[in-house]
């Protein structure tokens, strides 16, 4: 374990430290209460009801209640703050967890992974959540309490001291074999627990593939198994804990039969103890064990949430691989023209273990003026999505530049840069929420009347008017309730709503049929006019009416020019042609 | 209420399942409960033989009270061991039950239940029976078994201060019973809040590339912390209310020694009963109030467990709409004639998707369907392969209709390419292979080769044992993630091929790589191509035309294309304006 982690974890709490400093004195007065509380009952016994003064036996019968109160009262106080503690923490560590994530690059997020970062948002915080609950409710108690205890049966009773360390040494022994041998046990089963979650959300996500290829009993063999070894890896601690906690018992007892047997002796010897410290012996015996077993509950969860710390804090200390420029050049988004220049950029992604990976572009420029269309085309893995992405300075180019109006997207702040650009990925992927709020997602507040605009350009209106609820219809998770062309539509209302100088479709009608494409690129055209537009296909009539068609291959742009242009001189362009539009209509002809 | 016990009973039932072990377990826990029970019986022996200056009194009450310290560790060593053997064999039980039900259910099951949600029954339902067969069980018996026995024991002693010990308890019961009943709804309202947190940070965290593109950074962040701040007032009040019980329990005990000391101490005083008989009820009386504090404090388990088992239940015990007639048959060997005749379907009752359709697929034929998007054709691969029952009207396979057959059957002989390419996190390799278990690698690298992916899996760091991390969303392009899928449904060497848009982002130079593999597979076999890339479906021997759920259009290429209608008009406009002309002329 390591302290580092906890001390991070305090720093927390700035400016409200004086309630876990409040919460350490109600334990003592905790301690102190449960401590008195015997030897009243004692008095009560011997100087009330021995002597027959019924005032006696008030006046200690009023003063325990007393104590039993204030006790109660501080143990429910510290409770109070104990959750606060815990639910504070959560939700600091939380939000400053989440609002990371939100600032990290696509390259972060692609090491990372989402499935894990998700793991980290939600189970490591619980898990530190639960421990600081307990570590505030009882962690001071157990000095107090251990020294409480020994203090009085030094003064009251030193015979026992010795029985008293002898019982203390077992349990502790106990406490470190559970630590050692019994906490990493629980260790194996959250691995096996994380398993059984994983295997889950393949097989649920990816149930229609499970179904097509009639796959479920591999799927439920699948599943069998890992169930089965978290069922192995749940029992192991368990088993390890029936002699543990029967043991903590064995102790005791062993302890208290020891003390009636030498101070029962000595009290029928009339030698040393009487019967009275026999009897208060073993309730000393009995508070002995508190401290052991609220250690033994802490312990094992302060590790465990010592290693979810780690791993919150790996996030928060990730530092995003695009960093905002130091001196941003100031840009008016208002009036930026959105030129975009690709000037011998070379790109490569980073493996997992951050080293740059073979290139997946090499030497790329072309120009894209404003008010033009520039469409790329290009085999798969060819470096399109790749492309685009590095505009908006998703990812950073290796070597060359890529400028928008001149200025290095390097040194643009990016909130300009953002504003400026609109990118509509190539997977669309919407959050379940309204149809409104899908289409107004980055532009919330928009006028309705400029949504209708703007999903009739992207050709989504009128399948939205269409459905009873309207604009009010409910999306489910990804828009797993629309066909796959509907979801693209929205996804391109959503890139059109934010108004951008530079709009990049990747193969965003893909799902589209040609006469939904045309109208959407007709109406996109009217309606932005001074846009660049830079359009990703994979369909020669996405982009015949293009100022521009790059070609792409293996990262590398081996071909541009118009429509006319290419089919004349570019074989690649011309077998794409032919293969999708038929032959390629004479020379003669493609120039008139 | 009967809706709870049923759901206990039904739980119950999962252990009973096991019943030697189940049994032996519960006679040794209450033969631990009992020893348990005994030992400070034995101190209070001791104790007299201590006033009585007994000596042999004492040797024996002290080997006692070794003998059964040493068998109330054995048996209670022995009863959690089997306990937790059987109440884990339990928990794997319902899991995998759970797991096999769901797998079982129809699509439209999943078009309801967001995965997050069903994940929850799966992990956070079953935790918490977990923790109640765990803790509250064995609390509620071992309570159960040390009040009897101590109950027996005071009212042999003295039946006039059992009532006294009791009539203090019953007090105490009904306070902690009004707190602990205070706490139940705080836990459902916590479950609700952390499905809403878990939905949100799943959703926004898988959707983060959209965030940033769309600049929504602090918006999402204060919706986050909204959302979490609403988790942590609830989870707060939850653990409050749960934590509380233990002051209270502690509180209770001390006044109870309170009182008895107080009234008892009076009672003495007057000269009813004697001081060894009440410092005897003290010490009895505390092993009683611990165990039922211990039953106060289960309750809001038991509460939760109810609440999960009846969700997981209610899964269980739902029916897939989607299923085989009792005594249905396997689907022959499917040779390929399809027939579509007067069908009818919706997804929402009265929401009509498709109407009316009718056609026929012979033998080896290719069919091309296209229209605009929404028109329904994915709906037609979804009842074709009975994912959905049709409303009305009928679908035949070689004359047999789909629904008097086993769908496993039907399904096993149709490879589909579905429109959203889905692969899983796991190697190529064991990605390709999903298509038949059996397929030797061999099988699968030639079926990669027949795709053309095999270029660019070999570019991968290990090429085909390359692990896809996330289902391949981080490092494939959506081309080759298109292939990949392509590839998996060639493996399948199926009798009916489908593919759903399987082209979509995939370049057209090396779909005709693909569809030369294509070619080959769908020799002699019936296959239906989704495209909205005409180009794709152009050789198709029959073309149906859907347009708003009803086919309007079908023939060959070029049969529609002297229709001059609406595959036409959508032909031409693959042209766009000017260029319309030229090829026209050509
Ligand atoms: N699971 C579902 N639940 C309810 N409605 C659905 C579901 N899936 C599709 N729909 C609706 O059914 C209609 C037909 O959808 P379908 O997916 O068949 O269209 P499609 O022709 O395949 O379109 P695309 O070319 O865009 O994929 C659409 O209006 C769609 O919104
Ligand atoms: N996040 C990533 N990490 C590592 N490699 C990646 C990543 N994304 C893509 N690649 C690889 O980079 C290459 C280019 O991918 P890109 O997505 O740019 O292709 P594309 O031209 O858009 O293809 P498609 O037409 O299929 O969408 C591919 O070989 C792909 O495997
Ligand atoms: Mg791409
Ligand atoms: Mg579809």
């Amino acid at each position: 374990m390591n302290l580092q982690n906890y001390l991070r974890l305090w720093s927390f709490f700035a400016g409200h430290k004086k309630w876990i400093v409040l919460s350490i004195l109600l334990s003592l007065v905790l301690t102190i209460m449960t401590l008195v509380i015997p030897t009243l009952s004692a008095n009560l016994i011997n100087e009330g009801i021995n002597k027959g003064d019924t005032s006696a036996i008030f006046h200690y019968g009023e003063q325990m209640l007393i104590a039993a109160i204030i006790g109660c009262l501080a143990f429910v106080a510290n409770t109070a703050i104990a959750v606060w503690a815990g639910e504070y923490a959560a939700h600091h560590l939380r939000v400053a967890e989440y609002a990371k994530i939100q600032t990290l690059s696509h390259g972060n997020i692609d090491r990372f992974r989402s499935s894990d970062l998700l793991i980290r948002l939600t189970t490591d915080v619980l898990t530190v959540k639960n421990a600081t609950i307990q570590l505030v409710l009882t962690f001071p108690i157990v000095p107090f309490f251990l020294l409480g205890t020994i203090v009085l049966i030094s003064i009251n009773m030193p015979s026992i001291l010795p029985i008293t360390f002898g019982v203390l040494v077992a349990l502790a022994l106990l406490l470190l074999a559970y630590l050692v041998i019994v906490q990493p046990k629980y260790i194996t089963k959250d691995k096996r627990i994380d398993e059984v979650n994983h295997t889950l959300r393949e097989a649920l996500a990816g149930i229609r593939v499970v179904k097509a290829f009639v796959r479920q009993a591999h799927e439920k063999e699948k599943f069998g198994s890992v169930a089965e070894n978290l069922r192995t890896a749940a029992t192991v601690p368990q088993y390890m804990l029936a002699y543990i906690t029967p043991a903590n018992t064995l102790i005791l007892y062993l302890g208290i039969t020891a003390i009636y047997f030498i101070g029962g002796s000595q009290a029928i010897a009339g030698s040393g103890m009487n019967i009275g410290d026999v009897t208060a012996a073993a309730q000393y015996l009995i508070f002995i064990l508190v401290p052991v077993y609220l250690l033994s509950i802490i312990l094992p969860l302060a590790s465990s949430a010592d290693a979810s710390l780690v791993r919150i804090f790996e996030v928060l200390d990730a530092v995003p691989e695009i960093r905002p420029p130091e001196k941003p050049v100031a840009v008016d988004v208002g009036k930026a023209q959105g030129r975009v220049v690709f000037d011998h950029v070379s790109f490569g992604y980073r493996t997992a273990d951050g080293t740059a990976a073979k290139p997946v572009l090499s030497d790329i420029s072309f120009i894209a003026e404003p008010g033009q269309t520039v469409g790329i085309l290009g085999a798969t893995g060819s470096g399109k999505s790749t492309l685009v992405s590095l505009i908006p300075r998703f990812y950073d180019v290796t070597q060359g530049r890529v400028t928008i109006d001149g200025v290095d997207v390097r040194q643009i702040s990016l909130t300009d840069l953002r504003s400026i650009v609109s990118i509509c990925q190539q997977e669309p992927v919407l959050f379940s929420g309204t149809l409104r709020d899908t289409v107004t997602y980055g532009m919330p507040g928009m006028t309705d009347d400029r949504m209708h605009v703007i999903a009739r350009a992207a050709d989504a209106d009128s399948f939205v008017m269409n459905i009873p609820d309207q604009y009010d219809s409910y999306v489910a998770r990804r828009g797993e309730n629309f066909s796959g062309g509907q979801r693209q539509r929205l996804a391109i209302a959503r890139a059109l709503a934010r108004n951008p100088k530079v709009l990049i479709l990747d193969d965003s009608t893909s799902a589209c049929d040609v006469v939904t494409e045309a109208a959407i690129q007709d109406a996109i055209g009217g309606l932005m006019e001074k846009t660049t537009r830079i359009i990703i296909a994979q369909r020669i009539s996405s982009v015949i009416t293009a100022d521009r068609i790059l070609i792409m291959e293996k990262g590398r742009i081996i071909a541009s020019g118009n429509h006319a242009e290419l089919l004349k001189t570019c074989p690649e362009y011309q077998e794409i042609y032919s293969s999708q539009l038929g032959s390629v209509p004479a020379a003669g002809g493609a120039a008139a | 209420m009967t809706d709870k016990q049923g759901a206990v009973r039904r739980l119950i039932r999962y252990l009973t399942r096991y019943s030697g072990k189940f049994w032996a377990a519960t006679f040794l826990m209450a033969l631990f409960a009992v020893f348990q029970a005994i030992l400070p019986l034995i101190m209070g022996t001791a104790t007299n033989d201590i006033v009585a200056g007994n000596m042999e009194g004492l040797e024996r009450s002290v080997l006692l009270l070794l003998f059964f310290s040493i068998l109330m560790f054995i048996t209670g060593m022995l009863g959690q061991r089997i306990f937790a053997a059987v109440s884990q064999q339990a928990l794997c039980d319902l899991r995998t039950e759970l797991f096999d039900h769901m797998q079982s259910l129809s699509l439209n099951f999943f078009d309801r239940q967001p995965i997050g949600q069903l994940m929850s029954r799966v992990t956070s339902d079953i935790d918490v029976i977990d923790q109640f067969f765990s803790n509250a069980f064995q609390n509620v018996m071992q309570a159960v078994v040390s009040i009897v026995v101590i109950t027996a024991f005071m009212l042999w002693l003295s039946v006039r201060l059992t009532i006294l010990v009791y009539a203090v308890l019953v007090a105490l019961s009904i306070f902690i019973w009004v707190v602990s009943r205070i706490s139940k709804p705080a836990f459902s309202v916590l479950q609700e809040h952390i499905s809403t947190l878990n939905g949100y940070a799943e959703e926004h965290i898988e959707g983060q590339k959209v965030v940033l593109a769309f600049m929504q950074e602090g918006r999402s962040v204060e919706e986050f912390s909204k959302v979490s701040r609403d988790a942590a007032r609830a989870g707060g009040k939850a653990s409050f209310t749960a934590l509380i019980t233990l002051p209270i329990s502690i509180t209770s005990t001390n006044l109870q020694s309170v009182l008895l000391l107080g009234i008892g101490g009076v009672i003495v005083v007057m000269g009813r009963f004697d001081l060894g008989l009440l410092v005897s009820f003290l010490g009895l009386s505390r092993g009683i109030t611990g165990p039922l504090s211990h039953v106060f404090m289960s309750y809001s388990m038991l509460m939760n467990a109810i609440a999960g088992a009846g969700r997981v239940f209610a899964i269980l015990d739902e029916t897939p709409v989607v299923a085989d007639r009792p005594g249905a048959s396997a689907m022959p060997k499917v040779r390929g004639d399809v027939i579509f005749d007067h069908v009818d379907f919706a997804y929402i009752p009265g929401r009509t998707v498709l109407l009316d359709n009718s056609f026929h697929a012979a033998p080896g034929q290719v069919f091309g369907l296209c229209g605009p998007t929404g028109a329904g054709k994915s709906t037609i691969i979804n009842i074709l392969t009975r994912y959905y029952d049709i409303q009305s009207g009928s679908i035949a396979i070689d004359g047999t209709k789909i629904d008097s057959v086993q769908q496993d059957t039907l399904r096993i002989q149709i490879a589909q390419v579905l429109q959203e390419p889905f692969l899983f996190s796991d190697t190529i390799m064991e990605n390709l292979r999903y298509a038949r278990a059996e397929a030797t690698d061999e099988e699968c690298i030639a079926a990669a080769k027949q795709a053309g992916a095999d270029g660019f899996i070999m570019a991968q760091p290990q090429g085909y044992q390359t692990f896809l991390a996330d289902g391949g969303a981080g490092s494939l392009s959506q081309g080759q993630r298109q292939m990949l899928t392509i590839a998996r449904a060639m493996v399948a060497n199926p009798r009916l091929l489908i593919l759903d848009e399987a082209t979509s982002n995939v370049d057209t130079r090396t779909e005709k790589l693909i569809q030369a593999g294509l070619l080959q597979l769908q020799q002699g076999k019936t296959s239906f191509i989704i495209a909205h890339r005409l180009a794709t479906i152009r050789h198709a021997d029959t073309i149906l035309v859907i347009n708003k759920g009803q086919i309007i259009e079908r023939g060959s290429h070029a049969q529609l294309m002297e229709k001059q209608g609406f595959y036409h008009s959508m032909y031409m406009s693959q042209f766009r304006g000017k260029l319309a002309g030229i090829t026209k002329a050509a």
